[in-house]
């Protein structure tokens, strides 16, 4: 692992197009700020985790659970379509 | 465009699936007659595939905020122009089968990119039951 020391207000590249902040430090608390291109989604690790963990159950669903499912849904939705 | 893409609305993401990195063409077809369900299903890998939701038919009420920069990299200008999908988990039953709306698709209708995005919202849970009686 990489490891720097930066001053608040003071930046970190990484790569060409990403650059970390550290906009303000207090106790055991850190802000930073993150600019990164639009294909480069920035998470909190434990929150990406438990995405990632979430979309793979989600995309385990078998053709069979799914058929049911749509039978046990309610038949007059609204407007449920844009 | 390909014979494959003709006539389905091909949703293309500009940032990867969390888990599923390099997919970023989906089709999204109408699973039943109501519009409650969609397969929304990888064109780059065939097997992976998910089904969603539009979040008005369960939760009429979700109405999350979004930050500006999602809205903003999605080209979306107005809200009507933005469309919620929930990612389903399906189970046995409706009690056993959840929704993430902590990370909920957003689609621009226009342009059909899109986006799962994270909020911030941390009392939005990754798995709402459909039925929690």
């Amino acid at each position: 692992m990489l490891i720097l020391s930066r001053r608040v207000g003071e930046s970190v590249m990484i790569g060409d197009d990403v650059v970390v902040t550290v906009l303000d430090v207090r106790g055991d608390s850190i802000r930073i700020g993150i600019q990164a291109p639009k294909d480069v989604q920035v998470h909190r690790e434990e929150v990406y985790a438990a995405v990632i963990a979430a979309n793979q159950a989600a995309a385990s669903s078998s053709p069979e659970k799914l058929a049911k499912l749509a039978a046990m849904l309610p038949t007059t939705p609204g407007d449920a379509t844009p | 465009m390909t014979t494959t893409e003709l006539d389905l609305p091909t949703i293309e993401l500009i940032s990867d699936l969390p888990g599923f990195p390099g997919l970023r063409k989906f089709v999204l077809v109408q699973f039943d007659g109501n519009g409650l369900l969609f397969d929304f299903q990888s064109l780059d890998q065939a097997d992976v595939r998910f089904v969603v939701m539009p979040s008005v038919a369960f939760f009429p009420d979700y109405a999350p905020e979004i930050e500006s920069d999602v809205i903003s990299k999605l080209g979306i200008r107005a809200a009507d122009e933005a469309w919620l999908l929930l990612i389903v988990t399906v189970g046995v039953d409706l009690k056993d089968s959840t929704v993430n709306l902590r990370a909920p698709l957003i689609v621009n209708l226009n342009t059909r990119a899109a986006s799962q995005v994270v909020l911030a919202d941390d009392r939005l849970s990754l798995r709402q039951p459909l039925r929690s009686d």
